[in-house]
Protein backbone atom coordinates (compact mmCIF):
# COMPACT_ATOMS: atom_id res chain seq x y z
CA UNK A 1 0.00 0.00 0.00
CA UNK A 2 2.25 2.53 1.24
CA UNK A 3 5.55 3.05 0.76
CA UNK A 4 7.82 -0.21 0.37
CA UNK A 5 4.86 -2.16 1.09
CA UNK A 6 3.79 -4.99 -1.12
CA UNK A 7 0.19 -4.92 -2.96
CA UNK A 8 -1.45 -8.05 -3.39
CA UNK A 9 -3.46 -9.51 -6.27
CA UNK A 10 -6.41 -11.55 -5.06
CA UNK A 11 -4.26 -14.49 -7.06
CA UNK A 12 -1.23 -13.80 -4.77
CA UNK A 13 -3.30 -13.55 -2.01
CA UNK A 14 -5.14 -17.18 -2.25
CA UNK A 15 -1.68 -18.53 -3.23
CA UNK A 16 -0.28 -17.02 0.50
CA UNK A 17 -3.61 -18.42 2.44
CA UNK A 18 -2.78 -21.82 1.11
CA UNK A 19 0.58 -22.24 1.81
CA UNK A 20 -0.19 -20.78 5.26
CA UNK A 21 -1.53 -24.34 5.79
CA UNK A 22 1.28 -25.80 4.86
CA UNK A 23 4.63 -23.57 5.51
CA UNK A 24 5.27 -20.95 7.83
CA UNK A 25 4.75 -17.35 5.82
CA UNK A 26 7.90 -15.04 5.72
CA UNK A 27 6.86 -11.30 7.66
CA UNK A 28 6.49 -9.77 4.66
CA UNK A 29 4.00 -11.96 3.62
CA UNK A 30 1.81 -11.74 6.54
CA UNK A 31 2.05 -8.44 6.71
CA UNK A 32 0.66 -8.28 3.03
CA UNK A 33 -1.64 -10.93 3.61
CA UNK A 34 -3.16 -8.89 6.47
CA UNK A 35 -3.52 -5.86 4.59
CA UNK A 36 -4.98 -7.79 1.27
CA UNK A 37 -7.53 -9.33 3.95
CA UNK A 38 -8.39 -6.20 5.24
CA UNK A 39 -9.57 -4.80 2.19
CA UNK A 40 -11.18 -7.67 0.09
CA UNK A 41 -14.20 -9.75 1.14
CA UNK A 42 -14.11 -11.99 -0.87
CA UNK A 43 -10.95 -13.32 0.17
CA UNK A 44 -11.79 -13.19 3.22
CA UNK A 45 -14.72 -15.95 2.40
CA UNK A 46 -12.27 -17.70 0.63
CA UNK A 47 -9.89 -17.56 3.77
CA UNK A 48 -12.55 -18.99 6.14
CA UNK A 49 -13.72 -21.77 3.64
CA UNK A 50 -9.68 -22.57 3.06
CA UNK A 51 -10.41 -22.93 7.37
CA UNK A 52 -13.46 -25.05 6.78
CA UNK A 53 -12.10 -27.90 4.64
CA UNK A 54 -9.15 -28.39 6.95
CA UNK A 55 -11.57 -29.30 9.46
CA UNK A 56 -13.44 -31.05 7.60
CA UNK A 57 -11.16 -33.10 6.24
CA UNK A 58 -10.19 -33.76 10.36
CA UNK A 59 -13.76 -34.54 10.71
CA UNK A 60 -13.45 -36.69 8.07
CA UNK A 61 -10.77 -38.87 9.62
CA UNK A 62 -12.00 -39.28 12.39
CA UNK A 63 -15.66 -40.62 11.37
CA UNK A 64 -18.89 -40.63 12.82
CA UNK A 65 -19.13 -41.06 16.29
CA UNK A 66 -20.06 -44.40 16.88
CA UNK A 67 -24.04 -44.70 18.37
CA UNK A 68 -24.11 -41.17 17.80
CA UNK A 69 -26.85 -41.67 15.47
CA UNK A 70 -27.70 -38.09 13.34
CA UNK A 71 -31.20 -38.54 12.26
CA UNK A 72 -30.69 -35.61 9.81
CA UNK A 73 -32.30 -36.04 6.49
CA UNK B 1 -18.50 -43.63 27.26
CA UNK B 2 -18.72 -45.82 24.10
CA UNK B 3 -18.67 -48.87 25.53
CA UNK B 4 -22.20 -48.67 25.92
CA UNK B 5 -22.15 -48.07 21.71
CA UNK B 6 -19.99 -51.34 21.46
CA UNK B 7 -22.09 -53.68 23.37
CA UNK B 8 -25.05 -52.57 21.25
CA UNK B 9 -22.90 -53.14 18.11
CA UNK B 10 -22.21 -56.24 19.12
CA UNK B 11 -26.06 -56.77 18.97
CA UNK B 12 -25.86 -58.85 16.45
CA UNK B 13 -22.80 -60.30 14.14
CA UNK B 14 -24.71 -58.85 11.28
CA UNK B 15 -25.25 -55.51 12.35
CA UNK B 16 -21.31 -55.38 13.65
CA UNK B 17 -20.74 -56.11 10.04
CA UNK B 18 -22.30 -53.60 8.57
CA UNK B 19 -21.28 -50.74 10.93
CA UNK B 20 -17.60 -51.98 10.24
CA UNK B 21 -18.09 -51.99 6.35
CA UNK B 22 -19.58 -48.44 6.27
CA UNK B 23 -16.23 -47.26 6.51
CA UNK B 24 -15.00 -49.24 3.50
CA UNK B 25 -15.08 -45.94 1.45
CA UNK B 26 -12.73 -43.93 3.62
CA UNK B 27 -10.36 -46.54 4.18
CA UNK B 28 -9.99 -47.17 0.03
CA UNK B 29 -9.20 -43.74 -0.22
CA UNK B 30 -6.78 -43.69 2.50
CA UNK B 31 -5.30 -47.16 1.46
CA UNK B 32 -5.19 -45.67 -2.46
CA UNK B 33 -3.56 -42.29 -1.22
CA UNK B 34 -0.78 -44.65 0.03
CA UNK B 35 -0.56 -47.16 -2.38
CA UNK B 36 -1.58 -45.49 -5.55
CA UNK B 37 -2.87 -48.90 -6.70
CA UNK B 38 -6.73 -49.28 -6.32
CA UNK B 39 -6.27 -53.27 -6.71
CA UNK B 40 -3.63 -53.51 -3.90
CA UNK B 41 -5.48 -50.58 -2.07
CA UNK B 42 -8.35 -53.51 -2.61
CA UNK B 43 -6.90 -56.14 -1.09
CA UNK B 44 -4.97 -54.18 1.79
CA UNK B 45 -8.46 -52.98 3.03
CA UNK B 46 -10.31 -56.07 2.66
CA UNK B 47 -7.51 -57.50 4.83
CA UNK B 48 -7.88 -55.05 7.42
CA UNK B 49 -11.95 -55.54 7.75
CA UNK B 50 -11.21 -59.14 8.25
CA UNK B 51 -9.01 -58.30 10.75
CA UNK B 52 -10.74 -55.99 12.44
CA UNK B 53 -13.62 -58.24 12.48
CA UNK B 54 -11.89 -60.87 14.09
CA UNK B 55 -10.37 -58.52 16.58
CA UNK B 56 -13.41 -56.47 17.27
CA UNK B 57 -13.12 -57.39 21.21
CA UNK B 58 -10.12 -55.24 21.11
CA UNK B 59 -11.79 -52.25 20.60
CA UNK B 60 -11.93 -50.36 23.31
CA UNK B 61 -14.09 -47.47 22.38
CA UNK B 62 -11.60 -44.70 23.41
CA UNK B 63 -11.41 -43.53 19.67
CA UNK B 64 -13.59 -43.39 16.93
CA UNK B 65 -14.45 -47.21 15.14
CA UNK B 66 -12.77 -45.04 12.17
CA UNK B 67 -9.53 -43.89 13.96
CA UNK B 68 -9.34 -47.39 15.04
CA UNK B 69 -10.01 -49.37 11.56
CA UNK B 70 -7.55 -46.98 10.45
CA UNK B 71 -4.59 -48.36 12.72
CA UNK B 72 -5.67 -51.69 11.40
CA UNK B 73 -5.39 -50.17 8.37
CA UNK B 74 -1.70 -48.65 8.54
CA UNK B 75 -0.52 -52.06 9.78
CA UNK B 76 -1.17 -54.02 6.88
CA UNK B 77 -0.39 -51.62 4.46
CA UNK B 78 3.04 -51.54 6.20
CA UNK B 79 3.19 -55.33 5.31
CA UNK B 80 2.29 -55.09 1.68
CA UNK B 81 5.05 -52.38 0.92
CA UNK B 82 7.80 -54.51 2.86
CA UNK B 83 6.15 -57.54 0.79
CA UNK B 84 6.72 -55.43 -2.44
CA UNK B 85 9.98 -54.08 -1.64
CA UNK B 86 10.96 -57.86 -1.12
CA UNK B 87 9.29 -59.03 -4.41
CA UNK B 88 10.17 -56.90 -6.64
CA UNK B 89 12.99 -54.92 -5.16
CA UNK B 90 12.08 -51.64 -6.53
CA UNK B 91 9.12 -49.33 -7.08
CA UNK B 92 7.41 -47.05 -9.31
CA UNK B 93 8.13 -43.58 -8.88
CA UNK B 94 5.84 -40.94 -9.17
CA UNK B 95 7.36 -39.12 -12.18
CA UNK B 96 4.07 -39.07 -14.47
CA UNK B 97 0.78 -37.97 -13.69
CA UNK B 98 2.53 -34.89 -12.43
CA UNK B 99 -0.50 -32.39 -13.24
CA UNK B 100 1.12 -29.52 -11.78
CA UNK B 101 2.03 -27.83 -14.90
CA UNK B 102 -1.07 -27.19 -16.06
CA UNK B 103 -2.28 -23.45 -15.09
CA UNK B 104 -5.51 -23.55 -16.67
CA UNK B 105 -7.20 -23.73 -13.35
CA UNK B 106 -5.70 -20.51 -12.70
CA UNK B 107 -7.16 -18.71 -15.40
CA UNK B 108 -10.48 -19.84 -14.82
CA UNK B 109 -10.66 -18.40 -11.29
CA UNK B 110 -8.78 -15.24 -11.76
CA UNK B 111 -8.63 -12.48 -14.52
CA UNK B 112 -5.94 -10.89 -15.96
CA UNK B 113 -5.29 -8.47 -13.21
CA UNK B 114 -5.17 -11.27 -10.55
CA UNK B 115 -8.88 -10.32 -9.85
CA UNK B 116 -11.33 -13.67 -9.05
CA UNK B 117 -13.64 -13.74 -11.50
CA UNK B 118 -16.52 -14.75 -9.54
CA UNK B 119 -17.96 -13.19 -5.95
CA UNK B 120 -18.47 -15.78 -3.62
CA UNK B 121 -21.50 -16.37 -1.04
CA UNK B 122 -21.12 -16.80 2.67
CA UNK B 123 -21.98 -21.07 3.42
CA UNK B 124 -25.19 -20.97 4.96
CA UNK B 125 -24.13 -23.45 8.43
CA UNK B 126 -21.04 -24.77 7.51
CA UNK B 127 -20.66 -26.57 11.10
CA UNK B 128 -23.94 -28.15 10.68
CA UNK B 129 -22.68 -29.66 7.36
CA UNK B 130 -19.93 -31.62 9.42
CA UNK B 131 -22.61 -33.48 11.18
CA UNK B 132 -24.27 -34.82 8.08
CA UNK B 133 -23.02 -37.83 6.91
CA UNK B 134 -24.59 -36.68 3.09
CA UNK B 135 -22.30 -34.01 3.37
CA UNK B 136 -19.27 -36.26 3.39
CA UNK B 137 -20.70 -38.33 0.59
CA UNK B 138 -20.75 -34.86 -1.35
CA UNK B 139 -17.09 -34.49 -0.23
CA UNK B 140 -15.98 -37.86 -1.50
CA UNK B 141 -17.61 -37.93 -4.79
CA UNK B 142 -15.77 -34.08 -4.84
CA UNK B 143 -12.25 -35.90 -3.49
CA UNK B 144 -13.15 -38.60 -6.39
CA UNK B 145 -13.18 -35.67 -9.22
CA UNK B 146 -9.78 -34.39 -8.36
CA UNK B 147 -6.91 -34.98 -10.54
CA UNK B 148 -5.36 -38.08 -9.17
CA UNK B 149 -2.54 -36.68 -7.95
CA UNK B 150 -3.89 -33.47 -6.40
CA UNK B 151 -6.42 -36.08 -4.54
CA UNK B 152 -3.42 -37.95 -3.14
CA UNK B 153 -1.61 -34.98 -1.60
CA UNK B 154 -5.05 -33.19 -0.66
CA UNK B 155 -5.93 -36.80 1.38
CA UNK B 156 -2.35 -36.94 2.62
CA UNK B 157 -2.08 -33.49 4.08
CA UNK B 158 -5.28 -32.82 5.37
CA UNK B 159 -7.20 -36.06 5.96
CA UNK B 160 -3.65 -38.01 7.35
CA UNK B 161 -2.53 -34.92 8.42
CA UNK B 162 1.37 -36.01 7.04
CA UNK B 163 3.67 -32.66 6.43
CA UNK B 164 4.52 -31.32 3.22
CA UNK B 165 8.19 -32.39 3.32
CA UNK B 166 7.08 -35.94 3.91
CA UNK B 167 4.57 -35.59 1.43
CA UNK B 168 7.29 -34.30 -1.21
CA UNK B 169 9.39 -37.24 -0.71
CA UNK B 170 6.91 -39.66 -1.00
CA UNK B 171 5.49 -38.30 -4.14
CA UNK B 172 9.12 -37.59 -5.48
CA UNK B 173 7.95 -33.76 -5.66
CA UNK B 174 9.57 -30.22 -4.89
CA UNK B 175 7.80 -28.71 -2.19
CA UNK B 176 6.61 -25.51 -4.80
CA UNK B 177 5.41 -28.35 -7.11
CA UNK B 178 3.49 -30.13 -3.90
CA UNK B 179 1.97 -26.46 -2.69
CA UNK B 180 0.32 -25.91 -6.43
CA UNK B 181 -1.24 -29.19 -6.08
CA UNK B 182 -2.66 -28.46 -2.67
CA UNK B 183 -3.81 -24.91 -3.57
CA UNK B 184 -5.19 -26.71 -6.65
CA UNK B 185 -6.82 -29.37 -4.77
CA UNK B 186 -8.26 -26.80 -2.07
CA UNK B 187 -9.74 -24.99 -4.60
CA UNK B 188 -11.12 -27.12 -6.87
CA UNK B 189 -13.05 -28.76 -3.76
CA UNK B 190 -14.23 -25.91 -2.37
CA UNK B 191 -16.12 -24.93 -5.70
CA UNK B 192 -17.25 -28.31 -5.84
CA UNK B 193 -18.64 -28.36 -2.44
CA UNK B 194 -20.29 -24.86 -2.65
CA UNK B 195 -21.91 -26.42 -6.06
CA UNK B 196 -23.08 -29.89 -4.92
CA UNK B 197 -23.81 -29.05 -1.01
CA UNK B 198 -24.11 -25.32 0.06
CA UNK B 199 -25.52 -23.78 -2.98
CA UNK B 200 -27.62 -27.11 -3.88
CA UNK B 201 -30.57 -28.40 -2.53
CA UNK B 202 -29.26 -29.91 0.54
CA UNK B 203 -28.71 -27.88 4.04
Amino acid sequence: MIGDKVELSCKEAARLMSQRQDRTLSETEVAALKDHLYLCLNCRRFDQQLDFLRRMAKRYAEGPISGKQDDAT
Amino acid sequence: MQANNLSELKATRQELFIEVDSHRGYLLRYATARLRDGVQAEEVVQEALLAALAGIDSFSGQSTLRTWLTAILKFKIIDLQRNLVRDRAHFVSAGSGDDSADHGWLDRLFDDTGHWRSQFADWPKPDQALEQKEFFQAFEQCLDKLPKAAGRVFFKREVMGADTDEICKEEGISSSNCWVMLHRARVSLRECLERNWFMGAAK
